[in-house]
């Protein structure tokens, strides 16, 4: 099927049609105000109306990335709880004393109190970096939004590097971990910034090397190109998603992402039990809120670039393309939050051990086989 | 490099209570440690010494909020031994009762408290679900679900009702279903071993050494139970085995409870069988004279009474010993060399009470 | 690579960054405007820091660090060669490739490895 939802085209109409609202303004006030009509003109040239259907788009996808962010808190409140064995976040009713319904309009909720909380900063901290850490880490996984495509047609940039874009806006929150656990001032804060540090180093190249062994296979670094490459290299009629053949990869790049989302197995940077909140500790009001909407912003990116790497993307039978994407992240989505809800944390040198002793080769290997498959399609055996 | 000193307490997810460990870390490492215990002593030894023999059962009840009724038991057990009095056999099989459901529940609350030490927030969630079972028959047996006040010097308090029997093998047999489901996300699951195996290993001659007893002992190897040692009650005349582990590690600290909670159950069920007729309640003297030293096996370990009575309406000295107080002592032994994330799993498996410990 | 489809990314920069500025405005703006004394102190669970937290950290992970980056260059290569894997045309061209670059990356891997093996005894 194909895309339903044209992001460029339609944003683009949109700029053409305000501009042409502009023009039809202009006919009608140009003969009282003389440069009206000159003005007019200028946002009718096709430089501004490409302009501002690029700024459309962006706040589509800003928008979309919102809204999203509550869908998928939502979904894991709610998963999490019936994992415990409890109903999970719900609404009070208005007015009778009973606690019913989806409880949707609580993140909302929690967004408005967590803007409305009192700031406070430390006497010891560094008050400029400790004020710029929350900051980056929004930007960042906020940025890696604007390379996933989720649809050919629901793209905001067509990146050639899309892939190494998003993995490298992923890569910057670990500067911003270590920068906020200094510059707080604290000795939990502290210990917990390292630890960022400490662990970026063991997942970081598990993940780019599942991604080169992708990438290999696909011949390229665009995600459209994978997705194209996924559905054209089908075998028997079954679309070839890379989870089958790059299957150790795909158990690799598993790890990996959820030690980069820091969710629960890996959440050794902000180890509640030990280091109270860890580098978060000393952070409050909507600092602590934007770091929080970062965490749910990045956890749905990295289920997007599982999909996209290792599912598919948005290829399916009868759904559109945007609906075959969104089920398929809330799946990975859902994944997640169940291994993060049944596994203990484990300790800082145990992850730097299993990321070098065993992602690391085990990443080899993916390689390994990804070149191999490429050099046997040469000769007319293998996938491709 | 510089070492640090940090302050894991009192107001710290670690420490399930009030109390403070300090830890000199360099790096992750663990270089030194130091429990800061005291922000929880109400001085109960000396309140002790100015109400009458009755009136300290509810203070007893108090000193630990997790198994209370093992240390108004323990107090009850030696003020009798003073006053020479023997309790009608009901009353006994009554208290033993009583007293392993306390254990079980007990247990429940350390098993749900590791589970969030180690990350691992649902295990809290699904025990505290069962623990609320036994402690509706604890609710069931003694009126209350925590502070029971339930034995009384000569006896008990009240007799069980018709159904609580047929309620109890209820309780039971679901609970032995459920506790698959805990094996299933605790030692069945690789990254909770990861966690727990090899760590904070303490051999029996440093257990002995510090004072360390009940099921931390057990876990490094001594079979060392006062039920069976010491017997008081009628736990002798029931079948049960002292659960031991050799490793000596958290872990085996775990499965020594694991296993001790199946045994509970054993005896309740027992007990209850075996139980005769009669009276719960004796009268006991009012102005006992004497003095009498009694341990017994609490949940964290052994619990002795030393009172000293002069023929008045209180007790002219009352001493006790906590299990925790004494096996806190071994912290700084078993925590030097450790990393930051290992005192969790430490901690949480010695199963520390704040209630007992400062007293 | 069309500079038109960076433009949409830097646009996209720009609205995240101004994002994060907006939103502290706006808290400050709806926050409470009181501070205590104490309120500024650093959090220790209620205790008095002992000494401050601004000193050299033992990172003990440094040999990872180090390894990190050398096999960074592996992984960026590998990326590179990735992307230009489309370019090689024939078997032969791409035996070679392949063998240039899986050469590269596995002496550079028994390297770290050997450094890996060297830390682990030296710690032992």
């Amino acid at each position: 099927m194909s895309g339903l939802f044209d992001l460029g085209g339609w944003s683009r109409e949109i700029s053409a049609f305000v501009s042409d609202i502009l023009a039809w303004l202009a006919d009608l006030f140009g003969g009282w105000i003389p440069w009206f009509r000159d003005v007019a003109n200028w946002f009718r040239t096709d430089v501004v109306i490409e302009f501002w259907g690029f700024v459309i788009a962006v706040m589509i996808m800003l928008v979309f990335a919102v809204i999203n962010l509550l869908v998928v808190l939502w979904m894991e409140r709610k998963l999490y709880g019936r994992l415990q064995d409890r109903r999970g976040v719900m609404v009070p009713h208005p007015w009778k004393k009973i606690h019913k319904g989806t409880g949707f309009l609580q993140n909302m909720a929690d967004g408005i109190k967590l803007v409305m909380k009192e700031s406070i900063t430390p006497r010891n901290a560094d008050k400029s970096m400790f004020h710029a850490a929350p900051a980056i880490i929004f930007i960042s996984s906020v940025m890696a939004y604007a390379a996933i495509p989720l649809s050919t047609t629901f793209v905001l940039a067509d990146l050639e590097l899309g892939l190494i874009f998003i993995v490298a806006m992923f890569a910057l929150s670990p500067l911003a971990v270590l920068i906020a656990g200094w510059a707080s001032g604290n000795k939990y804060t502290l210990i917990g910034g390292m630890r960022g540090a400490a662990q970026m180093l063991a997942y970081e190249i598990p993940l780019l090397l599942c991604i080169a062994g992708v990438a290999i296979m696909a011949g390229s670094l665009n995600p459209m190109e994978v997705v194209a490459a996924q559905q054209r290299t089908s075998v028997l009629g079954i679309e070839n998603w890379y989870f089958i053949p790059q299957f150790i990869g795909f158990i690799v790049f598993m790890v990996a992402i959820l030690a980069e989302l820091e969710k629960l197995p890996f959440d050794i940077p902000e180890a509640e039990s030990e280091l109270v909140e860890g580098w978060l500790t000393e952070i409050t009001d909507i600092r602590f809120g934007l770091i929080f909407m970062s965490k749910w912003m990045k956890g749905w990116a990295a289920a997007a670039l599982v999909v996209l790497l290792f599912f598919g993307g948005w290829s399916g039978p009868f759904f559109p393309q945007e609906v075959w994407f969104m089920i398929k992240t809330y799946i990975v989505f859902a994944f997640f939050v169940w291994i993060a809800w049944i596994l203990p944390r484990i300790r800082i040198d145990q992850i730097l051990k299993i990321g070098w002793y065993e992602l690391v080769p085990l990443s080899f290997a993916t390689i390994l086989i990804a070149v191999a498959l490429k050099f046997l399609s040469h000769f007319g055996m293998g996938w491709f | 490099m510089t070492k640090l000193w940090i302050n894991m307490g009192p107001q710290h997810p670690m420490t399930h209570g009030l109390w403070n460990l300090r830890i000199l870390v360099d790096g992750e490492t663990i270089v030194d440690a130091e429990p800061v215990l005291g922000y929880l002593h109400r001085g109960v030894e000396k309140l002790c010494e100015r109400r009458t023999y009755n009136q300290i059962i509810p203070l007893a009840d108090r000193l630990c909020y997790v198994s209370s009724l093992c240390f108004a038991h323990a107090y009850c057990l030696t003020v009798e031994e003073m006053m020479d009095l023997e309790i009608p056999e009901r009353a006994k099989y009554l208290r033993v009762i009583a007293l392993e459901l306390q254990r079980v529940t007990s247990h429940m609350t350390w098993l749900m408290a590791i589970g969030p030490d180690v990350g691992l927030i649902t295990l809290l969630l699904y025990c505290l679900r069962e623990r609320e079972y036994f402690l509706d028959l604890l609710q069931l047996q003694t009126g209350a679900r925590m502070n029971q006040n339930y034995p009384r010097i000569g006896g008990v308090s009240q007799d069980i009702p018709s159904n609580f029997e047929h309620k109890a093998i209820k309780i039971i047999d679901k609970f032995k279903v459920r506790v698959k489901d805990y094996h299933k996300v605790t030692n069945e699951s690789s990254a909770f071993l990861k966690r727990m195996q090899g760590v904070g290993t303490l051999s029996v001659e440093d257990a002995i050494a510090y004072g360390v007893t009940g099921p931390n002992i057990r876990g490094s190897g001594a079979k060392l139970d006062m039920r069976e040692h010491d017997p008081y009650e009628v736990y002798d005349e029931l079948d049960w085995e002292i659960q031991v582990r050799d490793e000596g590690d958290s872990l085996a600290r775990f499965h020594v409870r694991m296993g001790e909670m199946q045994e509970s159950c054993k005896i309740i069920l027992q007990a209850l069988k075996k139980m005769p007729d009669g009276p719960i309640n004796v009268k006991a003297p009012l102005r006992p004279e004497g003095q009498t030293f009694r341990r017994t096996e609490d949940s964290r370990g052994e619990v002795s009474y030393y009172v000293v009575g002069n023929g008045g309406e209180s007790p002219y000295r009352l001493k006790v010993r906590s299990p925790i107080f004494c096996t806190m002592n071994v912290l700084p032994k078993l925590l030097t060399g450790v990393n930051v994330a290992d005192v969790l799993a430490i901690m949480g498996s010695i199963d520390v009470c704040i209630g007992e410990t400062d007293k | 690579m069309l500079p038109e489809d960076y433009l949409v990314v830097a646009l996209f920069g720009i609205v995240a960054i101004i994002a994060g500025p907006v939103a502290y405005l706006v808290n400050r703006w709806f926050r409470p405007g009181r501070t205590l004394p104490y309120t500024e102190d650093t959090y220790e669970c209620g205790e008095e820091p002992i000494g401050s937290a601004h000193v050299r950290f033992n990172f003990q992970y440094y040999i990872f660090a180090i390894v990190f980056v050398a096999f960074d260059v592996i992984a960026v290569v590998l990326l590179l060669w990735a992307f230009n894997l489309a370019e090689y045309r024939g078997a032969e061209a791409l035996f070679w490739s392949m063998a240039f670059v899986l050469t590269f990356a596995l002496l550079l891997g028994g390297a770290a490895f050997y450094a890996l093996m060297k830390q682990e005894k030296v710690s032992a």
